[in-house]
């Protein structure tokens, strides 16, 4: 399946910045804290985060090295980081608009590198990790969070197309085994990984991409009429005929470049 | 624009050096001949946004 145009990511990031800064999902941050222990952070650090989306992973790390450069492909989401940065007091934090796939810094500058519930939204996500390895000095580490999908090809099938629909600029949540082949195919070795099952309330998850009324319906009635394993699966609750949550599973990955 | 941040940055596409222009609002890759604008503090360092020059 194509993977839709970068120009068409932006827009849709750019009508709805301000949903991603005050989104309960990306900014309850306790899955920073796994996060946060494989990466061994340094208060002399120099850290990227990329595809930084709100900015919420960017300004937590903020207080906890020297310096933060936060990256991503809309200027209107770094301008919400940015509000989000000053909103927290934080000003060792620097923006740069930046494709992950073409990343504008030097070689080995960085200590550590993050991306956060993002990559499911990179059309080659291999670029986007050969990138940051390139950008990661020797011995640092790379430490990626994002949303993954079960072995069974059916869940697979039906988490990425109600995702797709849910958000046309979502590419394709990975299964694990792909991520570790990603993350050794960037040349990064594997130091840590962990999984975790995040639930979704439905009402603000379904609101959050700005999609019309019968879009948000079509997206209910995929997990309305889900089949038994998926339902089961995804933790599918339904109350009076209407899709009360879901939940989803996010794996975490610290690699460390050699 | 902060000058740490200029110390770290490189051209997205050849990932040489990138110099600021006198009045600070682009940055330019001599070897691409490539500008980059800055709006309001934040640099644009995409290559499909950017610019010849001559």
């Amino acid at each position: 399946m194509p993977s839709p145009p970068k120009g068409f990511t932006r827009a849709q990031f750019g009508r709805v910045a301000s949903r991603y800064r005050c989104s309960t999902d990306h900014s309850d941050v306790e899955d920073l804290d796994l996060l946060f222990t494989g990466l061994a952070l340094d208060a002399e650090h120099r850290v990227l985060d990329v595809a930084t989306g709100g900015g919420h992973t960017a300004v937590t790390i903020a207080g906890r090295v020297a310096r933060v450069v936060a990256s991503d492909l809309t200027p209107v989401m770094l301008m919400e980081a940015r509000t989000l940065a000053r909103e927290k007091g934080v000003r060792n934090i620097s923006f740069a608009v930046a494709d992950a796939e073409a990343l504008p810094f030097a070689d080995a500058v960085f200590d550590r590198v993050t991306c956060r519930i993002a990559p499911h939204h990179f059309p080659d996500v291999r670029s986007a990790l050969s990138e940051m390895a390139r950008v990661t000095r020797p011995g640092g580490r790379v430490g990626i969070i994002d949303s993954v999908v079960p072995g069974e090809p059916s869940l697979d099938a039906f988490l990425n197309g109600i995702e797709k629909v849910h958000d046309p600029s979502h590419v394709r949540s990975y299964r694990v085994e792909e991520w570790l082949e990603f993350l050794s195919g960037a040349g990064l070795a594997l130091v840590q990984s962990a999984s975790f099952w995040k639930t979704h309330p439905f009402p603000e998850w379904s609101a959050r991409t700005g999609l019309p009324k019968d879009v948000q319906w079509e997206v209910e009635m995929m997990f309305l009429s889900a089949f038994p394993l998926a339902r089961e699966t995804f933790r599918i609750r339904t109350e009076n005929g209407r899709v009360v949550s879901y939940s989803d599973e996010k794996a975490i990955f610290v690699a460390k470049k050699p | 624009m902060d000058k740490e941040l200029l110390e770290i940055l490189a051209c997205p596409k050849c990932k040489g050096v990138l110099r600021m222009t006198v009045d600070e609002t682009e940055l330019r890759c001599p070897a691409c001949r490539l500008s980059y604008r800055i709006d309001d503090g934040i640099p644009i360092l995409l290559v499909d946004e950017a610019t010849s020059y001559e």
